[in-house]
């Protein structure tokens, strides 16, 4: 390796050494492909492009394994923050399926060596990624029937890992950061600029001509205005510590009950918790994934005959079982929607990651970089590493920023009191319901 | 296109390729091995139908004229283990496990049939046998 020969190089080698950092900007694209993902149409509603894995990909060569690790773990945690599904069986979904395909794209790279390009490691890993988010559905929501779209996954997995493979590989091969990441390039290079840019966060895209971080209000906003009083409301009152606190706790009370109509119950007060805190949620894809869920169970008939649509057996057990998971699975999200808060910050080291990884998480999102389809490596190279530095710049000012004055602190306690009296009236609520339902045996 | 000529596939990538499309190819065989091969009982009683996958345990009470027929499938096989009727044929007739095999308790109006599907539109009992 060549010794860096400017100033500038150094700061960039030195800043690659620093591993927290590089798995926090993968995560944070991680994050952010999700978040497409879940933009994208779905075929069906477990059915994933796996876009949001391209960073784990790329990171198979970069990262050290237990940074690996920790940035699959990250990925999970992070993207459940995002989409609020932590407390969900979605989470569940993920951290299986994100953390045995790791081990496997790792385990198939160190094996494989020179033999082995990114598009092998890709499919290796979305097909065990698949597969096991397969034995989960089994077992957690679908029962004998997912064996039925076990094959359509599998094929799912295969075209996929494949496609996202050769996306990969070519993207290491002409991505500047990347080169950069891996000590075979000691220049950051985008738009014709240098790495570390004085300017920071008022720099000018070249192409674009516009300031960064100053976008119109998508036009969402205007339609929801309603709902952000809602949440602006509720953040200032609710502590996101003390929300996720009980969010969990009322899921173990939730996950103790068995009958369809506590359940239903539940699941009434988990909406309404979810509108008051103004977060999105769209009753019309409820329908459709419980009417999923219940179809699937139906599909193994078991107890008394109903009547029937055509071949189908509309059967006692099957229907209340199905009825009943897709509670279950609904409740959860709702639940966990409502909980998580997206100022939630993780305790230790790892909370650290992840909260870096959400400032990064903000700066692509501000960015205004577009990204064509034709120049596609080359825009998100560019906006990879416009993200970088303009975070580094940022992260200075932050520490100042933290000075707490004393109106910020008597704010906080009331804002604790606050959070503790809405605990306290919805913990009431759901241990009142669960009593209810032992009670009455519903 | 310009993707695919700069990727070069190496001998591995083919080799996962192949593993995984034979995974494939194997799980939908088993699937549609398993999906064939899944059996039912399917209970007839007077006031309706009953039906249950026969590699679940599982206790059916079907109610007729006389009582209640007590179904009880186990291991893979399904008996009637009492019925209120005089004769107890249907006890005696003991465990069914093959796809058209059928215990009928005449008396109390209760049949139990194995099906190779949920539905009852496959293999049919042939009129005589009832």
């Amino acid at each position: 390796m060549p010794a860096p020969s400017s100033p500038s190089c150094s700061n960039v080698r030195s800043r690659f050494s620093n591993r927290a950092d590089v798995t926090a900007l993968l995560a944070a694209f991680c994050f952010f492909l999700s978040a497409i993902e879940y933009m994208l149409p779905k075929p069906l509603p477990f059915m994933r492009l796996g876009i949001a894995n391209l960073p784990i990909l790329l990171a198979v060569d970069m990262l050290p394994f237990n940074w690996f690790l920790v940035l699959a773990a990250a990925k999970v945690v992070g993207m459940s923050i995002v989409s609020g599904t932590l407390f969900s069986y979605v989470a569940l979904f993920s951290l299986a399926g994100t953390m045995v395909a790791a081990l496997v794209m790792r385990g198939v790279r160190r094996a494989g060596g020179h033999a082995v390009s990114l598009v092998g490691v890709s499919v290796a890993g979305a097909v065990t990624s698949n597969a096991m988010q397969m034995l989960i559905a089994r077992y957690v929501i679908f029962g004998e029937v997912a064996w039925l779209i076990a094959p359509l996954f599998l094929v799912t997995g295969l075209i996929t890992g494949t496609l996202m493979g050769i996306f990969a590989e070519f993207f290491a091969e002409h991505s500047n950061w990347y080169s950069c990441a891996m000590g075979q390039s000691d220049v950051l290079n985008f738009d014709g600029d240098i790495a570390v840019n004085p300017k920071g966060k008022s720099s000018q895209d070249p192409e674009q001509g516009a300031p960064i971080g100053k976008r119109a209000s998508p036009p969402r906003a205007v339609e929801n205005n309603a709902r952000f009083t809602r949440r602006q409301r509720y953040e200032a009152f609710f502590e996101p510590w003390i929300s996720a606190l009980l969010g969990s706790i009322v899921a173990i009370i939730f996950l103790l009950q068995s009958g369809i109509i506590i359940k239903a119950a539940y699941l009434t007060l988990f909406i309404a918790w979810t509108w008051f805190a103004g977060k999105r949620f769209s009753l019309v894809s409820t329908v459709m994934v419980s009417l999923s869920i219940v179809v699937a169970n139906l599909l193994i008939p078991s107890g008394r005959v109903f009547f029937k649509i055509g071949p189908l057996a509309i059967t006692q057990f099957a229907l209340t079982e199905g009825v009943s998971k897709a509670l279950s699975f609904e409740g959860l999200m709702y639940l966990s929607k409502a909980a998580i808060m997206p100022g939630l910050h993780l305790p230790g080291r790892f909370g650290a990651i992840i909260a870096r990884a959400f400032q990064y998480y903000d700066r692509i999102i501000e960015d205004q970089g577009k990204v064509r389809a034709k120049t596609v490596v080359r825009d998100v190279d560019a906006l990879m590493q416009r993200v970088w530095s303009s975070v580094r710049l940022a992260d200075t000012s932050l520490g100042t920023g933290k000075t707490a004055s004393k109106t910020v602190t008597a704010l906080a306690r009331s804002r604790f009191r606050a959070s503790i009296a809405i605990s306290l009236i919805i913990l009431i609520a759901a241990v009142t319901l669960a009593i209810a339902g032992k009670l009455t045996r519903v | 296109m310009k993707f695919y000529s700069k990727v070069r596939v190496r001998f591995l990538d083919l080799v996962i390729f192949g593993v995984a499309a034979a995974l494939v190819v194997g799980t939908s065989l088993l699937v549609l091995n398993r999906q064939s091969g899944t059996r039912y009982v399917q209970m007839t009683g007077e006031t309706g139908e009953w039906i249950a996958p026969l590699n679940k345990d599982a206790e059916y009470q079907i109610p007729g004229p006389l009582g209640i027929t007590y179904v009880h499938i186990h291991d893979g096989t399904a008996a009637v283990v009492d019925s209120p009727c005089k004769n107890k044929l249907c006890i005696l007739a003991g465990a069914i496990s093959e796809p058209n095999q059928w215990v009928a308790c005449l008396p109390n109006k209760v049949f139990v049939r194995i099906t190779s599907s949920g539905t009852n539109d496959s293999g049919g009992v042939d009129a005589g046998a009832f």
